[in-house]
């Protein structure tokens, strides 16, 4: 009798590659089940780095895709969690020689997924000046992703967000950039190196107090109401009880 | 009203779809897409859940594997379940997953006894997980496996006998295997046992590029061809009215295109209701 593991387990490595020969993978039809997955992978990659799809051309990125897609198989039939190691793969390619940026650029579209999936909380609404009394119970809501960039992927991604995109050279310098949901709609800026040394210590379970004195330590000179009240526009902050894991 | 005809629904078509008001219509989506924890994407399947009748139509559970279904997987489908309580939950007689890879794809295997013991022992822990009955539904196929013990529909028939499923019947994927196999597919149609059946799959199919219609791939990226509507009809003769969906996943059009192969299902199965009645 056929054993239903092993017929898998040749399927697979018929799929892969590995084993070409055999009654099924003579087949015409077989092509079927080694270009659909492929292309749901593509597509995938497609949907969640559409910023590097613009930058690349859709040829030129289903070609890069197709190989990441081969080398990394879906460990999940949940897609929108799908290349989290394309940034990483992009960094180490030889499209990387020509376009050091592009990793970086992956990264921020990566963020932007991982925001728009994140839980639903009450982002805190008060005044700043109001906010003394709360201040320990202040944490970061869920939909807030931040990252230090050695390279001006902010620049870069944010100019390319509308079609046509106006050419742009901006200064080789490293960018910070915050990804939050205010009102549900997805806002992706540039922050400043201050504002990532106050997110950072927020991410590490720092208290606000604790990490507005990180921030100004590091940065004597920042604006520390300007950050404060900027988070709490973006809908970046939230009490500590408010988050109630629903997934 | 009960559902009766349905559509596949596609983020693009989420405001139409909220909007129209028309009786019976009803949604479906791949509950992958929605394994979200937060955000617009939960937002979408709370509205068209709370608006219509849901179904949850999984792509993911690889129930023809050698191995349990992923518990992790199956957890993030029971939440689903339980928070938008929809009318059907179904999977594919299929696999997709070997170890730590998955293949976004509905891959087949032989029909052996062995195989029927698995798949019942995988669907009982699928119900089991979900507290609740699934359907599972017939695949497309593109190659001949030797070593077939079962037919399909005898296969299919004694899965509902062993597990107390349902059975979602894609004549799509009906006409697509018979034309690729060469066997005779409203034979096929009429050896299913019709009182499982519980869900009905329309959808559009399209000739491979390089062999012609000597095979054909389930693309759902055209409109249902005349030969899926006369097996539709012949098999809703039989079966009498059944929640039936037009999917749609590639080349989609507007709302109300889909709308209108949606309204010619729903016409077949009032017909079929009044013969019931009569």
């Amino acid at each position: 009798m056929l054993d239903l593991a092993r017929f898998q387990s040749e399927f697979a490595d018929a799929i892969i590659g590995s084993s070409m020969s055999g009654a099924l993978a003579s087949q015409p039809g077989f092509a079927v089940y080694r270009n659909t997955p492929l292309k749901a992978a593509i597509d995938a990659l497609t949907a969640n780095y559409p910023t590097i799809d613009t930058l690349l051309g859709n040829k030129a990125f289903s070609a890069v895709a197709s190989i990441y897609a081969l080398q990394f198989r879906p460990v999940s039939p949940v897609l929108n969690d799908y290349g989290a190691e394309f940034a990483d793969f992009l960094a180490s390619s030889p499209l990387a020689d020509d376009l050091p940026y592009l990793a970086d650029v992956a990264r921020i579209d990566r963020l932007w997924t991982e925001v728009f999936v994140a839980a639903d909380a009450p982002a805190l609404m008060l005044d700043a000046a109001a906010v003394s009394s709360l201040a320990d119970r202040i944490v970061l809501h869920p939909a807030s992703r931040h990252l230090w960039l050695d390279s001006p992927a902010a620049t870069i991604w944010l100019a390319h967000q509308q079609s046509p995109f106006e050419a742009i050279e901006p200064a080789w310098t490293g960018e910070a950039v915050h990804v939050t949901r205010p009102e549900g709609t997805i806002a992706v800026e540039k922050v400043s190196a201050a504002d990532i040394v106050l997110l950072d210590a927020l991410a590490g379970g720092a208290t606000l107090p604790d990490a507005a004195a990180a921030m100004l330590t590091a940065f004597p000179d920042a604006d520390l109401p300007a950050t404060f009240t900027r988070l709490l526009n973006r809908g970046a902050l939230m009490l500590a009880d408010a988050f109630k894991e629903n997934r | 009203m009960a559902p009766t005809a349905g559509i596949g629904l596609k983020p693009e078509h989420l405001d139409a779809a909220l909007r129209s008001s028309v009786d019976g219509l009803w949604f479906e989506v791949h509950p992958e897409n929605y394994m979200v924890a937060g955000g617009r994407r939960a937002a979408i399947l709370t509205a068209i859940s709370e608006a219509r009748p849901l179904s949850l139509h999984g792509v993911g559970l690889s129930l023809a594997s050698a191995a349990d279904p992923d518990p992790t997987h199956l957890r993030r489908l029971r939440a689903l379940v339980d928070r938008h309580a929809p009318f059907l939950v179904s999977e594919h007689l299929a696999w997709s997953r070997i170890a730590d890879t998955c293949f976004p794809d509905l891959l087949p295997f032989p029909r052996t006894g062995q195989a029927l013991q698995r798949i019942a022992d995988n669907i009982d822990q699928v119900q089991q997980g979900l507290g609740r009955a699934i359907l599972v539904e017939n695949p497309s196929l593109y190659v001949a496996i030797d070593g077939h013990a079962w037919d399909e529909a005898d296969f299919l028939s004694e899965l509902v006998r062993r597990t107390g499923c349902g059975l979602l019947i894609d004549v799509n994927n009906v006409h697509v295997s018979a034309s690729n196999l060469g066997y005779d597919p409203f034979d096929y149609l009429d050896a299913l046992p019709c009182g499982a059946i519980g869900e009905v799959h329309l959808a559009g199919h399209s000739d491979d590029p390089v062999h012609g219609a000597a095979l054909l791939i389930d693309s759902h990226d055209a409109p249902i061809a005349e030969p899926v509507w006369a097996l539709y009809s012949h098999l809703i003769a039989r079966t009498g009215p059944v929640p039936t969906l037009i999917e749609r996943d590639d080349n989609i059009p507007a709302f109300a295109e889909l709308m209108v192969e949606r309204d010619r299902a729903a016409s077949v199965l009032a017909a079929v209701r009044e013969t019931v009645n009569a």
